[in-house]
């Protein structure tokens, strides 16, 4: 599975951006739509969507999609 | 444009995103999480001053029962929140007001002994519920309980985005919810499709009537026929909701009213149609007539044809009209004409108004009509992409020549039935030319459907049979097929053809066809008719496919 395009994806649709929109290391804080529900939202349904677990403890630590990207391959394989 | 309240006792964030970005709902939701309560008790100053027309009132109840310490405090509280929902509709008559049924997630550790509880509550806070809903016109059930059962109670709560966020039920769960919401919508704006046009053959029974027979068809309380007896069922009870119905089929008339008339397992019956088209005729001509006889707008309604190019002939010339895919497994039908139904019928009320209007609509399609124009046949056909592959009989084509002669009874000439072995004289006999013809489309392949037997004496040749299989009736295949075996005919030095209908009860559908073609009739009675054609008088015939000589 290409998990960056599925992420691409996902946070185009949750985050209201498009595609072409989405930068990967373009940190949150920089996003308006990305607020603290929009964080929890993606998380949610990249996990609903794709079968994969972003664990409790590092969704904290989620500054950018980059970070999602590396947290899906290190627990799940790529 | 619609206005709504959503009530809730949790984070629904996410629903009330959606719907706001639904240019059809204008959503008013009280200020902070949890505050269901207090608009329902203070009418004047919330809801009252919006101009609501449906209140949503959405509460998980095992959060509802959080503080309760006992089962009999947490009954007493069940009743008297219903006692608040009874009040409230009581006031508010003029708004809909839908109230979600309840699902206790179900953490606890117990023995398996002392387990209940919780659905004791939620048994008592449903049938509450039911009690309100059969008492108050205005009253509805939102049915959490069974979008929680249909998903699974895993999936549609999430732990992690509780524990994070105070948010308990899933993303997934959360679209649920609002599809729910906007099916609600539209039966309310009154956007729900008006009628149902349905095929027969491999649609509202297995077979085809015209070559299976009344007998031979799949139609029946349990095992195989029962998929096709289920799905009338559905279909029937989505009559009852005031929905019109109407077919439209490719057969005799006799062969398939038969059917509906006096099939023992036949659910619909022909009184529950408004419009019955069983003939010939392109169906897209026959849909836009049901519209117009109906008075009722192109875009409301949903065509069911099991067969795609059906389906895309109608797509293509009348796009308004819907067109559902038809699911390859049979076994779904049940599953699709409810999905059909949640997409396209979702009735929230069933007043005595729509009752009348069902009947107008009845009585509008008994009057004169007006043929409406349509789109170009001429250009769907073209772009079937069909190709037509001919040749002469081989050896192993003789198995399903036989089986052509057989089993085909719509469009076969003269009825003649063969067995393999005379078929097989057919191919060793100087006297005999057979030609079998396979049809392909952008839908797939046909297989071999097309079969002609010619016998030759002199410089005359007789057209004993000529067949073709239903499926691939109505696009002119036979015009290439019989231009090709002409031609043929002609290069043997063949200066006159003469061929014959025999007339059956099966085969009215060609009983034109050789006039068509330019065949003049010789002789005619009761049991036949005789005709001929001289090579040099043979007319251009219509070509929409390509033909592929083998």
């Amino acid at each position: 599975m290409n998990y960056k395009n599925k992420i691409a994806e996902i946070a185009s649709d949750i985050l209201n951006l498009k595609k072409e929109e989405i930068d990967f290391n373009k940190n949150k804080e920089h996003i308006d739509s990305w607020d603290s529900f929009a964080h929890l939202a993606l998380i949610s349904s990249l996990e609903e969507e794709i079968s994969i677990t972003i664990p409790f403890e590092k969704i904290e630590e989620i500054n950018k999609l980059q970070d999602i990207l590396e947290i899906i391959e290190s627990e799940n394989g790529e | 444009m619609m206005n709504i309240a959503l009530l809730t006792n949790i984070n629904l964030e996410f629903v009330s995103r959606q719907l706001n970005n639904d240019k059809d709902i204008s959503l008013y939701t009280p200020e902070g999480y949890g505050n269901w309560f207090q608009p329902l008790m203070d009418t004047e100053s919330f809801i009252n001053g919006e101009n609501t027309e449906a209140v949503f009132i959405i509460l998980d109840t095992q959060e509802l029962l959080r503080g309760q310490k006992s089962f009999e405090e947490a009954q007493s509280e069940i009743e008297n929140i219903m006692n608040i929902f009874r009040n409230f509709l009581s006031i508010e008559k003029n708004r809909k007001v839908f109230i979600s049924t309840s699902h206790i997630k179900n953490d606890r550790i117990c023995a398996l002994k002392d387990s209940g509880e919780d659905i004791l509550l939620e048994n008592i806070w449903n049938e509450r519920l039911l009690k309100i809903n059969r008492d108050f016109d205005n009253a509805f059930i939102f049915p959490l309980n069974e979008m929680i059962q249909k998903m699974g109670a895993d999936e549609f709560y999430s732990d992690k985005m509780w524990y994070l966020g105070g948010i308990k039920y899933s993303i997934k769960a959360q679209n649920k919810i609002v599809s729910e919401f906007k099916r609600i919508k539209k039966s309310l704006l009154k956007k729900r499709k008006k009628c149902l046009i349905l095929d027969l053959d491999n649609t509202l029974w297995g077979g085809i009537i015209g070559e299976d027979g009344i007998d031979g068809i799949e139609l029946s309380e349990f095992k195989e026929g029962a998929r096709y007896k289920d799905f009338q069922k559905r279909i029937k009870e989505i009559k009852e909701l005031g929905i019109l119905l109407a077919i439209c089929s490719k057969n005799n008339y006799e062969d398939a009213i038969e059917v509906i008339k006096n099939h023992p397992h036949m659910v619909l019956k022909e009184k529950d149609f408004v419009a019955v088209k069983i003939n010939w005729n392109h169906k897209v001509d026959n849909i836009s007539e049901i519209a117009s006889d109906l008075n009722i707008g192109i875009d409301s309604l949903v065509f069911i044809d099991d067969n795609p190019v059906e389906r895309e002939s109608v797509r293509d010339l009348i796009p308004e009209v819907t067109v559902p895919e038809f699911p390859k497994d049979t076994s779904e039908l049940t599953k699709f004409i409810k999905n059909i139904y949640e997409e396209h019928f979702y009735t929230v009320d069933f007043t005595k108004e729509d009752r009348k209007k069902t009947e107008m609509y009845r009585q509008n399609s008994l009057r004169a009509r007006e043929k409406s124009s349509v789109g170009s046949l001429d250009v769907f056909l073209k772009g079937l992409q069909t190709e037509i592959a001919i040749s002469e009989l081989k050896n192993e084509d003789i198995k399903r020549a036989a089986e052509l002669t057989q089993k085909t009874n719509q469009f076969n000439l003269t009825t003649k039935r063969y067995t393999e072995e005379q078929m097989r004289f057919f191919l060793n006999s100087n006297e005999y030319r057979v030609y079998i013809a396979s049809v392909k489309d952008k839908y797939g392949d046909n297989g071999k459907v097309g079969l002609l037997i010619v016998k030759l004496e002199a410089d005359i040749a007789y057209i004993d049979s000529f067949i073709m299989s239903c499926r691939v009736m109505g696009r002119y295949i036979e015009d290439q097929i019989i231009e090709y075996v002409e031609s043929e005919l002609i290069k043997e030095g063949i200066k006159n053809i003469k061929s014959e209908f025999i007339p059956t009860k099966k085969n009215a559908p060609v009983s034109q066809l050789y006039e068509r073609l330019g065949y003049s009739v010789e002789d005619e009675n009761d049991n036949y008719k005789k005709y001929s054609i001289l090579v040099e008088n043979v007319p251009e015939r219509k070509k929409y496919g390509k033909l592929v000589i083998i």
